[in-house]
């Protein structure tokens, strides 16, 4: 008798549960981003989002540029955006993409913030900011007392005038030495 | 570990057990490194979790049977769903619909360095075939479900070759694995069709429900606007041109109103309440008009806004001086009248709150792409109003207004009127900006007030309009006059340039 409402009760855990993840999907993944965060609804499950490159596809490149200050003034700005490799290889297998999706993601998230006028506080302390910067200690040498990171669109597609958009300048970041080795080393 | 367990769910055919187990492992590495970080993942990862974290839970269902029929439905439901949300997403976006971006996308160096990306940036006009034409598929695919057997599965072999082609041109693997895995589960569907009642079935019903429901509650609540609107609390209404025109007039309480009246036009789409928080300010002094112009909430007559304020001017008996208010586009519809005979003599001051630059709005009509994207973000606002998902997720409406609760609540019911929001395109299309600078360049003492967000532009209108200039820090386009902070600003700016002059 128990075992039977065991069952009984681990099949409606599992059909409700997948019923509401599948209507939540349905309601997250309208076209445009009026939609609220339904996770509260599955319990914490991520919900699918359909929308690949889709409405406005991501048509342009993110970089991330980086200065240091280690003693004199600020060195000169340097490109340090994760290079990815490109070939036959890639389209099989090609773990090395996620880099720079992840920056893509935190750039667009930084200008959702920027679009959004947020508090420059507020962007220092959220959690694509922390990555750029984890991503940019990783870059700068290990003399450097401070660093500064630049986010920066290129649109390669736009007018020669409109090519380049900055989205993002950190303020001046101070470097310890002991966790920086231990972030090369990791 | 997500190697190993793959490497086993492909060892392990015919083996329920080991597959659930796999599934389980690599569903619990997926969530893991999800939780680590967010970043960096795309759909494919998607379409992974969805298919071993459905295996992992449905398979607590005792009845096998029933287990693996509910955890293939499901897994079809998500394909077929992401298939079509992708395409229905695409039909918003304006580089879609006008066939630019695949050749866009190409350009980048994320997903334009595939093998096959350069072959396809040489032929613009096939990139440009096959984004309209991703565009159709994709959201057509639901009716693959509809197509016999054999039909159908040559349609799934077409897009595993669409996978297969992103793979080669956008170098993304992952998408191959991930979806041709789903596929599995759409061909399961497909065979056992004719099935009468099915939990996908039972899902579309529900969130069928839902939407009905949302459009239903929004479609109540913008009716209670509207009588709230025609109640005696609500705006005044006269009869001009064989229609009717929506106003209403504030004036100080104590009937010591001066001879200046204060005219605020409304920018594209808003309604009168959007100016709430200045005209209660401006009205301890001035006698103060708001109203809609042609086609915007109750005024129905056709007349241009010069007619309908002259109209509106007459009825309450205003003789005095006029100084004009304007707020984003409302400027060119102020444009349209300020010289007029009937007015020009009145009309000595003007303020522009965050104006429409002819010149740009010229430019942004004339762009296909821009106007395309104009029109994008209409169309969303016009899908949001009509299933009334504005009312319970976040919007910008909402978010750059803050009036008292009826004001607000009135100003976003009315904002997301399909009638309105269709109007604004019409106006948008319609409003003439032929000559506009000059006309308000001759008003004799022009100011304009920018919000933070358009600082820069506004600085340069007031250059061409010869204005004074002013900024209200912190504020956005519409949270200038819908912020009380910032409205409060505004309004002591339009206070300062009326008493000096």
């Amino acid at each position: 008798m128990l075992a039977d409402q065991l069952k009984g009760g681990a099949t409606a855990f599992a059909v409700g549960a997948l019923a509401t993840h599948l209507v939540a999907t349905v309601l997250q993944n309208t076209p445009d981003s009026y939609n609220q965060d339904l996770r509260k609804f599955t319990g914490g499950w991520p919900l699918p989002g359909w929308r690949f490159f889709a409405p406005n596809p991501g048509v342009q490149n993110v970089h991330l540029l980086v200065r240091e200050t280690a003693g004199d003034g600020p060195t000169p700005w340097r490109d340090v955006t994760p290079v990815v490799p490109h070939g036959w290889t890639q389209v099989l297998y090609n773990p090395r993409s996620r880099g720079p999706k992840a920056l893509f993601d935190a750039m667009q998230q930084l200008s959702v913030m920027s679009a959004n006028q947020a508090d420059f506080a507020w962007v220092t302390r959220s959690l694509p900011y922390e990555l750029v910067c984890a991503a940019s200690r990783a870059a700068v040498s290990d003399e450097a007392r401070a660093l500064q990171f630049l986010l920066m669109n290129v649109f390669p597609s736009a007018p020669a005038q409109h090519r380049m958009k900055p989205i993002l300048t950190s303020e001046w970041i101070p470097l310890g030495t002991a966790p920086r080795a231990a972030e090369a080393a990791a | 570990m997500t190697l190993a367990a793959s490497a086993g769910l492909a060892l392990a055919r015919g083996n329920r057990r080991a597959q659930i187990a796999a599934a389980t492992v690599i569903g619990t590495c997926n969530r893991l490194s999800e939780i680590r970080t967010p970043y960096g993942r795309d759909g494919a990862d998607q379409m992974t979790a969805v298919v071993t974290q459905y295996r992992a839970l449905t398979a607590l269902i005792p009845d096998q049977r029933f287990s693996d029929d509910l955890f293939l439905r499901a897994v079809n439901f998500q394909a077929a769903l992401s298939y079509a949300v992708s395409g229905v997403s695409k039909a918003f976006g304006s580089s879609w619909v006008q066939g630019d971006a695949l050749i866009e996308v190409l350009r980048t160096e994320a997903y334009g360095s595939g093998p096959a990306a350069a072959l396809l940036r040489r032929h613009p006009k096939l990139c440009r075939a096959l984004t309209i034409g991703t565009v159709a598929w994709e959201t057509a695919f639901p009716l693959v479900y509809l197509l016999p057997r054999e039909q159908a599965s040559h349609a799934l072999s077409a897009v595993k070759a669409f996978h297969a082609g992103v793979a080669a041109a956008m170098e993304l693997p992952r998408f191959v694995w991930g979806f041709f895995g789903a596929h599995g589960a759409v061909g399961y569907v497909l065979d056992t069709r004719g099935t009468p009642r099915t939990f996908e079935k039972a899902v579309v019903g529900i969130a069928g429900g839902v939407v009905l429901a949302s459009a239903l509650i929004a479609r109540e609540k913008r009716l209670t606007a509207r009588e709230r609107r025609l109640g005696p609390k609500g705006s005044a209404r006269l009869r001009h041109a064989g229609g009717d025109v929506e106003y209403r007039v504030d004036r100080p309480g104590d009937g010591a109103a001066s001879r200046t009246v204060i005219v605020l036009e409304c920018g594209l789409g808003q309604s009168l309440e959007s100016w709430e928080w200045v005209a209660e300010g401006l009205a301890r002094h001035h006698t103060v008009v708001r109203y809609h112009r042609s086609g915007y909430g109750l005024t129905t007559s056709r007349a241009a806004s010069g007619d309908l304020l002259a109209a509106v001017l007459d009825e309450i008996g205003a003789e005095g001086e006029i100084v004009v208010v304007t707020h984003s586009i409302g400027s060119l519809s102020a444009a349209s009248y300020v010289r007029d005979p009937r007015f020009a003599d009145r009309v000595d001051k003007l303020v522009v709150v965050d104006g429409t630059d002819p010149a740009l709005l010229d430019e942004d009509r004339t762009d296909r792409r821009r106007f395309g994207t104009f029109l994008q973000a209409q169309l969303y606002t016009l899908l949001a109003a009509v299933t009334g998902i504005y009312e319970w997720a976040p919007n910008a409406v909402e978010r750059q207004a803050g009036y008292t609760p009826d004001t607000q609540f009135g100003h976003v019911q009315f904002v997301f009127s399909p009638r309105n929001v269709v109007n604004s395109v019409r106006e948008y299309r319609a409003v003439r900006t032929e000559g506009a600078l000059s006309r308000l360049g001759a008003v004799p003492s022009v100011l304009v007030v920018a919000s933070d967000e358009f600082a820069d532009q506004q600085a340069a209108l007031a250059e061409k309009l010869g204005a004074k200039y002013e900024v209200v820090h912190g504020s956005a386009h519409r949270s200038i006059i819908g912020h009380r902070h910032h409205a409060e600003k505004v309004e002591d700016a339009v206070r300062r340039f009326v008493d000096a002059c």
